[in-house]
């Protein structure tokens, strides 16, 4: 699947929350999308999952199969976990049956019983990542998926997508918990300065962003390359 | 679309425009349809022109209600689900779903009373399916005032009320050809049943016009509104 030249903004004449963004996700692979708050990671998540469609460029190759679970789980509906859950595997065409199992995975079996608006924030987004599951995607999306878990979960995630990968399934995950720092081969994009970079940041390094007056640009970047820094300009 | 259904009918929302139609029809039918069996039968025909108007923004409503009921997040997660375009056509069949049983039921008393008193069948039919157009039209403007396409509920209220006021006050003038033919509708219905019958086909097409533009609008606007 890639992203050719892809830009994206909200309304017209409001400014771009991502340009210029061509980027190829790996088949098989766990993607780790990182960046500062209103960087645009939900926004690439989105154009990704097929929620929008992006205003320029194109998108390419993404599986008939896409499973993606937003930020915040939409808890105000009117139905069980059971039922919701059995509606979105009837639209999905695969047994009801499959989110149990998938529940069970995730320690949310015992609340399937429950109405979505009485659960709590975790266990309401365990709801939401068991949706995204039962598709068996090709393409799976997750919005901070870590978010409000119980310490058992965010231990069995990990892995559980591991599998997911090694199966072929592609994976792209929001994380600011840090969660996936264990994962081998996994991939890391950085969204930033409305663009996403990609590249590995060893775990011992950090990304700082510095707003310096245009005229000062080039000789920043160059001192900092100068003393071994990673530096380049946007 | 039974998601959608389901979701609306389990929430408070759904009461709304039932409340609203109970309350119409109580008001219209304070007083039976009385007199000759012609009047009577000119008395139900004249019922149906008006209540196909008096549906309109109620049945709009009910659209706007439907589609609204679904946060906005589940709205992004049903477009991967199911598709985008899949999960917008099963919005609008589900919203017209509602507004079609809406407009079936509004008109029951002068069903009955135009059958008990020998109208023809025809006449009922054409009854019927008039309520079932305004349905249509008024899913439309539902449909563009549901929050997908306007969040702000102030603003959206504001249209969709504008549109019906708008259809009435523009109904009788040069430009009643861009608006549902309401005005039409009980104008037609008035005359009786042969004028009816013979103004029925255009006022199909009037009606399905403006419902294809206003389904094109809605389709287009959805384009970049998940």
């Amino acid at each position: 699947m890639q992203l050719n030249q892809v830009a994206f903004r909200y309304r017209r004449r409001s400014p771009w929350v991502l340009h210029d963004v061509t980027l190829t996700v790996p088949r098989g692979r766990v993607v780790e999308v990182n960046g500062p708050n209103g960087a645009g990671k939900s926004t690439l998540l989105r154009l990704l999952a097929g929620v929008v469609p992006p205003v320029r460029g194109h998108v390419t190759g993404r599986p008939a199969r896409v499973g993606y679970a937003p930020e915040r789980f939409p808890a105000g509906q009117p139905f069980t976990a059971r039922s919701y859950l059995g509606h979105m595997a009837r639209v999905r065409g695969v047994p009801a049956d499959l989110a149990g199992e998938w529940a069970e995975r995730l320690g949310f079996a015992g609340l399937l019983g429950t109405r979505l608006p009485d659960l709590s924030k975790g266990s309401a987004h365990k709801a939401g990542l068991v949706q995204a599951l039962i598709a068996s995607p090709g393409l799976l999306v997750l919005d901070e998926p870590f978010a409000g878990l119980d310490a058992e979960t965010r231990t069995v995630l990990p892995a559980l997508l591991r599998d997911l990968a090694a199966g072929g399934t592609s994976i792209v995950v929001s994380d600011h918990q840090g969660d996936l720092r264990e994962l081998p081969d996994i991939v890391r994009w950085q969204v930033a300065g409305h663009t996403v970079t990609t590249g590995e940041v060893p775990q011992e390094h950090a990304v700082v962003e510095v707003t310096v007056p245009l005229a000062e640009a080039e000789g920043l970047v160059a001192r900092l390359t100068a003393k071994g820094y990673e530096a380049r300009r946007r | 679309m039974r998601f959608q259904i389901s979701g609306y009918l389990r929430s408070i929302r759904a009461l709304h425009p039932v409340i609203a139609l109970a309350l119409l029809l109580a008001v219209v039918f304070s007083s039976p349809l009385g007199g000759t069996p012609d009047q009577i039968r000119h008395g139900a025909l004249n019922a149906f022109g008006d209540l196909a108007t008096l549906i309109f923004p109620i049945c709009a409503w009910a659209a706007r209600g439907l589609l609204d009921t679904e946060p906005d997040a589940q709205r992004h997660v049903s477009a991967v689900t199911a598709g985008r375009w899949r999960a917008i056509a099963a919005g609008a069949l589900a919203a017209y779903g509602f507004s079609a049983a809406l407009a079936v039921i509004a008109p029951v008393y002068p069903l009955i009373e135009a059958a008990r008193y020998g109208a023809g069948p025809s006449v009922t039919l054409l009854g019927i399916a008039l309520m079932l157009l305004s349905a249509l039209a008024a899913t439309g403007l539902g449909a563009l005032t549901s929050r997908a396409v306007l969040p702000s509920p102030g603003t959206s209220i504001l249209v969709l009320l504008g549109v019906c006021a708008a259809n009435l006050l523009l109904g009788p003038g040069p430009l009643r050809g861009l608006t549902v033919p309401m005005v039409e509708w009980m104008r037609a219905a008035g005359h009786g049943s042969a004028a009816f019958t013979h103004a029925f086909p255009a006022l199909v097409l009037r009606t399905l016009g403006w419902s294809a533009v206003a389904g094109a609008l809605y389709s287009w606007l959805r384009r970049t509104r998940p």
